[in-house]
């Protein structure tokens, strides 16, 4: 089930970055949102629009990232900015 | 740093002036990154959204007959601003006040455990698999409802499995991007076109093989009726932005 999804960041749109420091807003072209995020939003999302990846890659990409243990805590956030970006139409869930 | 003035600046930026090169995040510090890590499990790291309501319309070619008046070897660079949704959106959102419906969805359950031991769900809804949604073509033999389209190109697929169609089975993703055009006509004040000319334009297309808007003018094809389609989506770079 959610071990297996993976997920992508909407091609059909372009993103636009800014970034000031560890903030980065992001100028949505699609929806025409504009976001603030921290860094591990912005690493979550640069990654997604690189490559589709499940729950359990990126974990492990922000464990190599910022050389840290993955751990629950790590998956439950990550876990929870996935679906806060699908609700926001930025990424979508693939099977 | 960005505070809440630097954030209305961006806002009010050209947005094709903005460039990704070399405003990237690094994370070259190692110190930083695990601040950053420790920062971001106490706070929220989608920090805030500003949802941003687009002038409709604006100098913009919404309509195919405007879109087919301009010259099309420029369209690649159009940016307009019709306010359009994209199939991708309409996969995950909500669509009440379009007359369809997705399907009757199924719960996906996410756990986990805090870091204290605790355990977490969270519960989202996959709409991608509902065989109850309203149905893409008008006559479907399966649906219990009455879809939208005319035809049969689509079998008996609701509009929900048309959009998650794979490319071989949607050749120039048309469905989607109707779809998507039918469901911004009918929650998006002023777009482009009324729902009755999306069906009227699949209907064209489907029986000639291409689409004229208004009286003569030029044919579109699949290609472009997706072109002109997307084209709504995007947005001016003279536009400026309502919070």
């Amino acid at each position: 089930m959610a071990e297996s999804v993976r997920w992508r960041a909407i091609s059909a749109f372009t993103l636009h970055w800014r970034s000031w420091g560890n903030e980065h807003v992001v100028y949505n072209a699609g929806s025409g949102d504009t976001h603030l995020f921290n860094d591990l939003a912005a690493l979550i999302l640069r990654a997604l629009q690189e490559k589709a990846a499940t729950l359990d890659e990126l974990s492990q990409l922000c464990a190599t990232s910022f050389n840290q243990d993955e751990d629950e805590e790590l998956q439950a956030q990550l876990n929870e900015l996935l679906l806060e970006l699908d609700r926001l139409g930025i990424i979508e869930r693939i099977h | 740093m960005a505070d809440n003035k630097d954030i209305t600046k961006s806002s009010n930026q050209s947005v094709q002036h903005v460039k990704t090169e070399g405003s990237e995040p690094s994370f070259d510090n190692f110190e930083q990154r695990r601040r950053i890590l420790k920062g971001a499990a106490v706070a929220a790291p989608l920090m805030m959204t500003v949802a941003s309501r687009p002038a409709l319309g604006m100098g913009a070619r919404c309509t195919p007959s405007a879109w087919v008046s301009g010259n099309l070897s420029d369209h690649k660079e159009d940016r307009h601003s019709c306010g359009g949704k994209s199939p991708g959106y309409w996969k995950n959102h909500d669509w009440g006040g379009t007359g369809c419906y997705p399907g009757s969805g199924e719960w996906s359950k996410w756990s986990g455990k805090w870091g204290g031991g605790s355990k977490w769900n969270k519960w989202s809804k996959d709409y991608k698999s509902d065989s109850d949604g309203t149905p893409f073509h008008e006559f479907s033999r399966s649906g219990r409802r009455r879809g939208i389209f005319p035809g049969r190109f689509y079998g008996d697929k609701t509009m929900m499995e048309v959009l998650w169609s794979k490319g071989h089975e949607d050749p120039h993703q048309l469905g989607a991007h109707i779809i998507a055009a039918y469901l911004n006509a009918k929650t998006i004040p002023d777009y482009g076109m009324t729902p009755r000319e999306v069906v009227n334009m699949y209907d064209q297309l489907r029986r000639t093989g291409y689409y004229r808007p208004g009286s003569g003018g030029h044919r579109m094809s699949a290609e472009e009726v997706v072109l002109f389609i997307q084209n709504t989506f995007s947005y001016s770079d003279k536009y400026s932005y309502s919070r």
